[in-house]
């Protein structure tokens, strides 16, 4: 089943709090992603076998999608029922979405080659940026934090180039605040 | 309307009411003696309203019968909430613009410049609660480093709204008399309402401080909690650029400008409000950085802080512009994605045939290698307090991780000017007689475009209007470097581009980022080359509209543009994190000039 769930997230950190916080009511193999919601905040979505949905406060909106249903079923304030809506459709088509939580994530540490990361770290595809090639034997240092994306289906880990000839993941765990005066 | 006719400028206590009624700015100071509303006054006493403007306040005339100036004039006016039925601004920031866009080209007459000023708009003080330096420090390093005007762009926020904006001005004016040959002028930087930060400056001025009080005050992103994503954000940002150049109209001050900073950092600057920013007054609304500051964040970690290039090591967050590829979230060459991508967003504001320009700044907070510090006890909670750290003190450290460099130091805007005074300076940038480099990579560059046979065309920023089927070139006069950096060698320019794009017109889809016809057209070698030189590229008969500009570097780093090698064989590469040594990939960008043909 697919639990979506909008809680008017701000940024990733506060997303990535209220997931973990989630994924305890979840069994099974899970996982859990975040999803950009039009207007400027985040939803998440958790896929798992089962899910205590007492876990789901009033405060937040929801979507569920069952397996064989035609539709989520959705609760919460309207406000946040869109954002809920739309991270559990994309999730359940498979177009979109941040991965947090992902089988084979717990193999994605210290520095591997693209192939490991396809072989064993649930990783579809490796992807350069700006047109760099990579081959099977091509390294990555993972940094030990890993957020791959959701593009048609597969899950693609963008990379990027950096000191000392290795490649790092494109999104790096502590984002520059710099200048954030706000 | 309810105004309430306080001079000083900060009455903003209002309900703040998002949604429908923008009564934004609504304390003007009465010069003009118009009343507004239902008991409007038809006798203009004042003679300096222009006859569109005086129209549009006459709200006796319905909207129908007005010209398509004085119309255009109105919706400005409304949009201030200077004139009633503001409530019919209910519309997206996008229908506001497409509505009251003027239409032809904004171009001045060509004229070479007399003097070249080179300068920087983005440079912090201890007046930002991210920044430890004195006006002075910052104005007499930039004096030295050969810079000869500057802005003064300390962040919007609560505290710089109450109180900093007027702690900075005599510090400014003590650096005015201090440094006769600097022109130093007074601005801010802009929490853009529903995106990123921008400079907003004035001309000096009796009413510098009031009117940059006034506006970081209703227009502040910060300031109004008004930083997400949202239509009615978007909206006040496009109200604010109208303010500011009602201030120009109605002479509070000689002359006010917007240029929008790190466009691409965080990927929040969609397309279209880059279009709603520069069609909201496009006097005002003049450019982006075409090169961010911190130039030196991406010097290696034994040496630098290891970061990326100009600190650009985002990815999207939940503002940001979903059709941006993560490409855009990195320097290339040390230039913004959007200037350094031939055919990208820059390019196709362009090919719609309106002006905006591109600059480079050090958005200096602290600089690398310092070794002075805060005060010991100079906190958030002093700065929150008075307004500005405290004095830096010599600290017995040597500042590595720290990203930026001095005004001048590495990064560049020359501005070509009839002379050296702020009005030029402003006027300058306005035409876009600009160029922008890195390093010092050149000591010159002049571009035209002329008629064949022709001695004199048209400078950097200008339109050539020309006769269908006559021929024209470009002629791009560089003068070589032969003296050394600030990094202590002379740089060695290897290679110039020119780069050509058609003239296709206002986009259809505001979100539009790229320009499909622009592409580099010659790659000259320029190795060995010394002292003034001349390229010449013949352009052919003209027979639609096009514009050209121009690009240089020392050739050390390339790789195919973002858009491929046949628009780009040889664009700048992709920025390393953690390895990008500024001084070892210098480039140089002209802005455009337009080819128009006549009947």
């Amino acid at each position: 089943m697919i639990i979506a769930v909008d809680a008017d997230s701000a940024d990733a950190v506060e997303a990535e709090h209220l997931l973990h916080g989630l994924l305890e009511s979840a069994t099974g193999p899970a996982v859990a992603c975040t999803h950009v919601v039009p207007g400027g905040h985040l939803a998440l979505s958790i896929t798992a076998t089962g899910f205590d949905q007492a876990a789901l406060g009033h405060e937040v909106g929801s979507a569920i999608i069952r397996a064989g249903a035609a539709e989520p079923e959705v609760a919460g304030p309207s406000r946040l029922i869109r954002g809920a809506y739309v991270a559990a459709v994309e999730t359940a088509l498979g177009t979109a979405g941040r991965l947090v939580v992902f089988p084979g994530q717990e193999n994605a540490r210290g520095t591997l080659t693209a192939a490991d990361l396809r072989a064993h770290c649930g990783i579809d595809q490796v992807e350069g940026l700006g047109g760099l090639s990579i081959e099977d034997t091509t390294l990555v240092d993972t940094r030990d934090y890993v957020r791959p994306v959701r593009r048609d289906g597969q899950v693609v880990l963008l990379v990027q180039p950096a000191a000392g000839g290795v490649l790092i993941p494109f999104e790096v765990e502590h984002q520059l605040k710099c200048c954030s005066n706000h | 309307m309810g105004h309430s006719h306080d001079h000083a400028g900060h009455d903003h206590g209002h309900d703040h009411n998002h949604g429908h009624d923008h009564n934004h700015g609504h304390d003007h100071s009465h010069e003009h003696g118009h009343g507004h509303g239902h008991d409007h006054d038809h006798h203009h006493p004042n003679t300096e309203l222009d006859a569109a403007t005086t129209a549009a306040l006459d709200e006796s005339i319905p909207d129908t019968d007005l010209s398509p100036s004085e119309l255009s004039r109105r919706g400005l006016l409304r949009s201030a909430g200077i004139l009633g039925g503001a409530a019919a601004l209910a519309v997206s920031g996008a229908e506001f613009a497409a509505a009251t866009t003027p239409t032809g080209h904004v171009f001045g007459a060509g004229r070479r410049p007399n003097v070249w000023l080179a300068g920087d708009h983005h440079i912090h003080t201890q007046l930002s609660s991210d920044g430890m330096y004195r006006v002075i420090d910052q104005a007499q390093h930039a004096a030295a480093n050969g810079l000869d005007w500057l802005v003064i762009t300390d962040h919007g926020g609560a505290t710089h709204a109450r109180i900093g904006v007027d702690l900075v001005n005599p510090q400014i004016k003590a650096a005015r008399s201090e440094l006769k040959d600097t022109l130093i002028f007074q601005g801010l930087e802009w929490n853009i309402p529903a995106a990123e930060h921008g400079t907003v400056f004035v001309a000096p001025g009796s009413r510098e401080v009031e009117v940059l009080k006034q506006f970081e005050n209703s227009y502040d992103g910060g300031v109004q909690n008004a930083g997400a994503n949202t239509p009615v954000n978007e909206q006040l940002a496009v109200s604010g650029i109208q303010w500011l150049g009602q201030q120009v109209d109605r002479r509070r001050v000689q002359d006010a400008m917007f240029l929008a900073n790190h466009p691409a950092r965080n990927g929040i600057d969609s397309p279209h409000e880059i279009r709603n920013w520069r069609d909201a007054d496009p006097r005002i609304a003049v450019g982006f950085e075409g090169a961010p500051g911190h130039q030196a964040a991406g010097l290696p970690a034994a040496i630098g802080s290891g970061s990326a290039r100009g600190f650009y090591g985002n990815s999207p967050n939940a503002n940001s512009f979903p059709g941006y590829p993560a490409e855009s979230y990195r320097t290339w060459g040390g230039f913004d994605w959007m200037t350094a991508t031939v055919g990208g967003l820059w390019d196709s504001l362009l090919a719609e045939g309106k002006p905006w320009w591109i600059s480079a700044n050090s958005d200096s907070h602290v600089n690398w290698n310092e070794t002075s510090r805060r005060p010991d006890g100079s906190n958030q909670a002093q700065f929150d307090r008075d307004g500005r750290y405290m004095d830096p003190v010599y600290g017995n450290t040597v500042n590595r991780t720290a990203g930026d460099f001095w005004p001048g130091f590495y990064s560049r805007t020359h501005v070509g000017a009839d002379r050296r005074d702020y009005l030029s300076v402003m006027e300058g940038l306005r035409n876009g007689r600009v160029w922008v480099d890195h390093g010092a990579l050149v000591k010159g560059v002049e571009v035209e475009v002329r008629e064949v046979g022709k001695r004199y065309g048209e400078p950097l920023g200008g339109a050539l209007h020309v006769r269908r089927g006559r021929a024209v070139e470009l002629v791009v006069r560089i003068t070589a470097q032969n003296v050394p950096n600030w990094a202590n060698f002379v740089p060695l320019l290897n290679r110039v581009d020119a780069i050509r794009g058609a003239v296709t017109g206002a986009v259809r889809d505001r979100d539009t980022f790229t320009a499909p016809d622009t592409k580099v057209i010659r790659q000259w070698d320029t190795s060995g080359k010394r002292g003034t030189f001349e390229l010449v590229l013949p352009l052919g008969k003209v027979e639609a509209p096009y514009y050209v500009r121009v690009r240089g570097t020392d050739g050390n780093r390339s790789q195919p543009g973002y858009l491929g090698a046949a628009i780009d064989p040889q664009g700048p590469q992709l920025d390393v994190v953690g390895d990008a040594d500024p001084w070892v990939d210098l480039w140089f960008y002209t802005n455009p000039i337009w080819v128009l043909p006549t009947r």
